[in-house]
């Protein structure tokens, strides 16, 4: 099993150079994109077509976003 | 994209209605001396295009956003996880939340939230918007 904690990516992040993946000066966003520009759904889901949710978590507000055919798109923390 | 002066429906939720006063004005009325006063994130001019904000999606550009987020009709939350300082304001039922560093005057993102985000102790009014 894979496993691990949103903590250990955003570090990994600031260590790469991101300097807004941990609270700091100028602030902190934080992105994990699903998304591939080469990949065509071929199952919509459609229930969850264009949908956001807005849910708190310890690190902050979570976006999540789902794009036009229901597939998981993003999730963000601001 | 709404133009400057055009009416906007703008109505606080029950919990930001408790914490200030809602003044009959348009979301977009200017606030003397505040045009341009944050910096905004490359990132941000994407968002307000995206579903991300609902019905509000494609209605805004980045300069709206020195207006939007300097509004009285705003309300401020400071973040106690992030820091960040979440301006506020209901907009055509669509709680608008304008994201700003703690330490600068820097847009870093929009979105939503939820009614139930801004009275869970996470977040705390600190007053009006800008």
């Amino acid at each position: 099993m894979a496993t691990v904690h949103i903590d250990d990516i955003r570090r990994w992040r600031s260590k790469q150079g991101d300097d807004d993946a941990l609270p700091g000066p100028g602030g902190m966003f934080f992105e994990i994109r699903f998304d591939s520009g080469d990949t065509a759904p071929t199952n919509p889901d459609l229930e969850y077509a264009n949908q956001v949710l807005t849910v708190d978590s310890p690190q902050g507000v979570v976006t999540i976003s789902f794009d036009r055919s229901g597939w998981l798109k993003s999730l963000d923390i601001s | 994209m709404v133009g400057l002066g055009q009416p906007v429906l703008v109505e606080f939720a029950a919990p930001v209605d408790q914490c200030c006063s809602v003044a009959p004005t348009s979301a977009l009325d200017d606030v003397a001396g505040t045009a341009n006063r944050f910096s905004i994130h490359d990132r941000v001019a994407g968002q307000l295009d995206e579903a991300r904000l609902g019905r509000l999606s494609g209605r805004y550009g980045v300069d709206d956003l020195q207006t939007l987020t300097t509004s009285p009709n705003a309300t401020a939350y400071m973040d106690l996880r992030s820091g960040h300082i979440n301006v506020i304001q209901d907009i055509d039922g669509v709680l608008l939340r304008i994201t700003t560093a703690a330490d600068e005057f820097r847009i870093i993102s929009v979105g939503r939230v939820r009614p139930a985000q801004l009275t869970n102790g996470s977040m705390i009014p600190i007053g009006p918007g800008g």
